[in-house]
């Protein structure tokens, strides 16, 4: 009596061995579990590509020149105590109330704009609301968040709702680390990625 | 270092299991036997190829173990046509008997069934496989083990054994199992009507030679 078992195995290995149709056999099937079988099994799609030829060059639109750009993100820093958090709340003034900032042509002063301002470290009735009056400010441009969110894929979609709805020519964060979620500040490729996302929603 | 197979099977490589496929055929040409002989006479030319020639072929002209392979089958199918010569192998006897009250003994030709050999071959087959690949080469593929035992002086010795209890040689034979038409591993049956066959594994956790 012969086993099922050893039937199975007789056929199986009944096949002439060409050696050189198995080698490729063998390669064909490491290369298909290495890419296309994979791509399958994940269903992403691929990263998407552009052609320079199909992008339009654009010139850059400045709210101050030279420092900032219409559409960019920019980073101000230095110690405490020196003042950002003023100059921030002076530009948001002088935006909102369609002034123009030091050094701008008056033919090249924006109009009044709504402007946002994200502030963690600040109280928002406590501080910001007395230095904006004492700047004169046009306070109905200007806008705060009160709820604490974090520069993730569902903190920046909610982000961009509120920049729809507003559309502020400005948006100051401050400071922008208090924004960043749980994120290694000492890691060069998470400080990265939240700059790439933030960039993009400019 | 030794490749882990079992653990992620993306980690077979094409050449590793063209270099595993050859070690696997090699034992099985010296435990199958294939041979001519004379039908009248009876007289056996033992293999196609001299060791002698099959060493030159390897060493001055490049072949490997595969290419040799073929040369012999080629060798093998011209003396099929040719009157007054048949080629044997030793098949597993059981296997045989169970097949010839079948009328299928034909079958046992291409299946490549070899009987487990026992103590003595082991040794002789090993010891024959080790002038074509080093001790290193056949211990990365599952089935070969090292053993060590003592000589009378007392002097350490190490070897390398086809890793299969000899006491299966009485029933059992050995399949090989094929991927893509290359040999990845030896089923074990214990004799010709066991259901469930096993797979030669090596000792090594690195090397696991899980068939997928």
């Amino acid at each position: 009596m012969i086993s099922q078992a050893v039937w199975k195995q007789m056929e199986e290995n009944r096949q002439p061995i060409d050696f050189v149709e198995a080698i490729k056999n063998e390669a064909e099937t490491f290369l298909n579990e290495n890419s296309s079988q994979e791509y399958e099994r994940t269903n992403l799609k691929p990263l998407r590509a552009v052609r320079f030829s199909d992008i339009e060059a654009k010139k850059v639109d400045w709210l101050w020149l030279p420092f900032l750009a219409l559409g960019t993100f920019n980073l101000m820093e230095d110690e405490e105590g020196l003042g950002k958090t003023f100059l921030a709340l002076a530009l948001l003034c002088a935006v909102a109330a369609g002034k123009g900032l030091p050094g701008v042509a008056e033919s090249e002063h924006i109009e009044a704009s709504n402007v946002l301002i994200i502030s963690a470290e600040d109280s928002v009735s406590y501080v910001l609301k007395p230095r904006l009056e004492s700047m004169n400010a046009n306070c109905e441009r200007i806008i705060a968040i009160e709820e604490p969110f974090t520069l993730d894929d569902e903190g920046i979609f909610r982000l961009k709702m509120v920049l729809a709805e507003y559309e502020p020519k400005l948006v100051i964060i401050d400071p922008l680390f208090s924004y960043t979620g749980r994120v290694n500040l000492d890691r060069d490729s998470d400080i990265r990625s939240i700059h790439g996302r933030t960039q993009k929603t400019c | 270092m030794a490749k882990n197979y079992s653990k992620n099977f993306n980690s077979f490589k094409p050449f590793d299991a063209v270099k595993r496929h050859e070690i696997y055929s090699s034992l099985l040409s010296l435990l199958e036997n294939k041979r001519v002989q004379s039908v009248p006479s009876g007289k056996v030319l033992p293999f196609a190829l001299h060791e002698k020639t099959k060493a030159d072929l390897r060493e001055q002209h490049g072949f490997s173990v595969s290419d040799i392979k073929i040369v012999e089958d080629s060798i093998f199918r011209d003396v099929e046509n040719m009157r007054g010569y048949e080629i044997v192998i030793d098949a597993p006897l059981h296997l045989f008997k169970a097949l010839e009250n079948l009328n299928a003994t034909d079958k046992l030709f291409d299946i490549r069934a070899v009987a487990v050999p026992d103590e003595t071959l082991n040794a002789l087959i090993c010891g024959k496989l080790l002038k074509t690949f080093s001790a290193d080469q056949l211990l990365t593929v599952p089935g070969f083990v090292l053993t060590s035992s003592f000589d009378e002086a007392g002097n350490r010795l190490e070897s390398v054994r086809l890793d299969v209890d000899a006491h299966l040689g009485r029933r059992g034979f050995m399949m090989p199992v094929l991927r893509n038409g290359l040999i990845t591993n030896l089923k074990v049956f214990r004799s010709q009507d066991d259901e469930r066959p096993f797979i030669l594994r090596s000792r090594n956790p690195n090397i696991g030679g899980q068939h997928k």
